[in-house]
């Protein structure tokens, strides 16, 4: 993953990371629950999925562990948080782009059939 | 009551998270234990069945840990040389096989012994890193590892005692249990698996000895040859072990 650039497809799990890192850094747990969010329960990722792209994508340079502590009520000195790099962003935008893209053309598909 | 029964999920979660890689646990294992210590906390007050979806997150959970094993070995390229061994040995009955009626080969030949070598290869690999640079401790690895995979083949192709097929020979089974069970146990160092060895090249004579009483016939070459394997590999570790302690 560390030789992907911003244009290669995303995971579908590094997808839902990255989006939910894109408002603000979270912790393990809050990443799951974000996740599990976004996607209304239809993806439901483990620790196990969640580290193993975590550190994939820190690798990758899509994130990195962040030293903001923005969850004072439940913070523990354990908890890591993590949050989205520029690389991240903008792979995390080319990813919406090619989604849209392929939006435009099944629409367009669509209306063009419906004719 | 419910706090103790949390702390022994906690501490069942711990010891599955140890079976990820080291440079993967040193990075993750706090962070992931913390997550799994969240999702415990949140699940306790929730109405879903709790023991159907911890039981998910401790399958999701190994299955992370075989993957990063996978990866690991991949990235290393662990998985090459034993790969390219095993298919350069499996050649030779192959190409056999087309001029010779002698060798014949089926396809679960193939798989028996195309499983046994890359396990064997694999084996090797994974033990001789742990002493990176020893000579001594990788050639003990390496004989000893060619000792199992020949006391399985043997014992798969024709076995040792009476007949092919004979039940007795899951006996040889148990020298092998004490190697790896031995080896595991010392944690792979040098003086622990020269006495695996030992313990080894013992039971060997055992089975030979329980053989000989129960009218299985005598086994004297074939486990001479045995224990001649395990205590050069004896002597081997504890070698690199003098070497290990006497410094660069």
């Amino acid at each position: 993953m560390s030789g992907k650039n911003a244009n290669t497809p995303l995971t579908p799990a590094v997808l839902h990371i990255l989006l939910a890192l894109s408002s603000s850094a979270k912790h393990g747990y809050a990443i799951m629950k974000q996740v599990e969010a976004d996607s209304s329960g239809k993806v439901n990722m483990g620790p196990g999925t969640l580290y193993g792209s975590i550190r994939r994508m820190t690798d990758a340079g899509l994130i990195r562990e962040s030293s903001k502590r923005v969850d004072p009520e439940l913070d523990d000195q354990r908890r890591v948080y993590y949050e989205i790099t520029g690389k991240g962003q903008e792979s995390l935008d080319a990813e919406l782009q090619r989604y849209r893209e392929v939006l435009a053309v099944a629409q367009a598909g669509r209306a063009h059939a419906g004719r | 009551m419910l706090a103790d029964k949390a702390r022994r999920v906690r501490r069942c979660y711990a010891a599955l998270v140890r079976l990820y890689p080291r440079p993967f646990r040193e990075r993750y294992s706090e962070p992931m234990q913390q997550t799994f210590a969240d999702l415990l906390n949140d699940r306790i007050g929730d109405e879903r069945p709790a023991f159907a979806s911890l039981a998910w997150v401790f399958a999701e959970t190994l299955a992370g840990a075989i993957g990063e094993h996978m990866n690991m070995l991949v990235q290393r390229k662990t998985l090459i040389r034993p790969l390219l061994g095993t298919l350069l040995i499996l050649m030779v009955p192959l190409v056999a096989m087309r001029y010779t009626g002698e060798v014949n080969w089926g396809l679960d030949d193939f798989v028996v012994g195309g499983a046994l070598l890359m396990g064997a290869g694999l084996t090797f690999e994974l033990i001789a890193q742990k002493a990176a640079g020893s000579l001594a401790y990788r050639a003990a690895v390496a004989i000893a590892v060619a000792g199992g995979l020949f006391l399985v083949w043997v014992n798969l192709a024709v076995g040792i005692l009476g007949h092919t097929g004979n039940a007795a020979n899951l006996m040889y089974l148990g020298v092998l249990v004490v190697g790896i069970a031995g080896s595991v146990l010392v944690r792979f160092q040098p003086q622990g698996m020269s006495r695996a060895m030992l313990a080894m090249a013992g039971c060997q004579v055992l089975v030979a000895a329980i053989a000989l009483a129960a009218g299985l016939g005598q086994t004297f070459l074939i486990t001479a040859l045995f224990v001649a394997i395990w205590l050069l590999s004896a002597w081997l570790f504890h070698r690199s072990a003098g070497n290990a302690a006497a410094g660069p």
